[in-house]
């Protein structure tokens, strides 16, 4: 159950990804260059990730 | 337990990250030169060969192949055809122009016009026999196989007959006559493209991605009003073309 929590947490994870990176590519024409898309990609993926891990699923108290 | 999970999983996400970072040259594209964009890179198994195909402009190719010592190298595209071969010391040119064809080693330069071919072509013979690049290009382009219906073949035949047939040998001109004819006796649609490098997947993304997201403003300007529920129509369009554009991109680049 657990392992299926982490793989749903992973593919929240990447379609937000894929859902604000062709805004980020065409707000920051900087951002255009390959590897910079693919540090702002990953650096939002882990901040999300750790984000979704602490606070879904609720845990009880 | 939970925490356990947490801690395995974010090191593998930061050793992920880390690979991803160190490999971004790759995924960044390969550089651009006076040769043009690097659009294919293969090893010919047969001989070890390295063969890269760049692009400068759409018509213009350069083809190399880099054996052993040897680097064969075609331009393509331009008014005039190059072939040039360097193998060690020795270099050797052929520079084929309208009505001319130049060849030139380290030390002699031919100039061939169909007026003057009569009292030069003994001087070409010699040149060309007397050159070891020469030698050990065609022995290169000999060694090397590619597959007979790949864009690769089309480009390394010719220039194979042709370098051949300045001394003689008339084994690729039949080779090509053997292909022609087989392509001729089996009429159908070829699928010709050479692989697309993780750039060329990156650049198609992006520009995707970018008009998906133009898409999406140009929606949201022209609603009959703006906010919920006029608006999850453009959102949603969005949605499904930007998650689909990256799916695109991860098999393009063989992820998944």
């Amino acid at each position: 159950m657990r392992a299926v929590i982490v793989i749903v947490q992973v593919l929240i994870v990447l379609v937000i990804i894929a859902v604000a990176l062709p805004g980020i590519l065409a707000m920051v024409p900087a951002a255009r260059d390959g590897s910079t898309a693919l540090a702002i990609a990953v650096g939002i993926g882990v901040v999300l990730f750790v984000l979704l891990r602490l606070v879904w699923p609720p845990r009880r108290t | 337990m939970t925490m356990r999970i947490f801690d395995v999983t974010a090191a593998a996400l930061l050793v992920a990250c880390g690979v991803l970072v160190l490999d971004t040259p790759a995924l960044a594209g390969p550089p651009t030169d006076q040769r043009g964009r690097l659009i294919h890179r293969s090893v010919d198994p047969a001989s070890g060969a390295v063969i890269r195909l760049y692009q400068r402009t759409a018509p213009d190719l350069t083809l190399e192949i880099e054996g052993q010592d040897v680097l064969f190298t075609k331009r393509f595209g331009v008014a005039s055809s190059e072939i040039t071969i360097v193998s060690g010391r020795d270099r050797i040119a052929f520079v084929v122009a309208p009505m001319m064809l130049t060849v030139s080693s380290a030390s002699t330069t031919v100039r061939m016009t169909p007026a003057t071919a009569q009292a030069v072509r003994p001087r070409l013979d010699e040149l060309i026999r007397s050159s070891p690049a020469y030698r050990d290009g065609v022995a290169l382009l000999k060694r090397v196989t590619v597959g007979e219906r790949t864009p690769l073949n089309l480009l390394i035949l010719p220039a194979r007959a042709f370098l051949e047939g300045a001394a003689g040998d008339t084994s690729a001109l039949v080779a090509m006559r053997q292909w022609a004819r087989s392509v001729a006796a089996r009429p159908r649609v070829v699928r010709v493209g050479f692989q697309k490098t993780p750039g060329d997947c990156w650049e198609l993304y992006s520009q995707e991605a970018i008009e998906a997201w133009m898409e999406l403003e140009d929606c949201l300007r022209n609603a009959p009003w703006n906010g919920w529920p006029w608006s999850t129509n453009c959102w949603g369009i969005y949605d499904i073309r930007a998650v689909g554009a990256a799916v695109w991109w991860a098999k393009c680049v063989s992820i998944s």
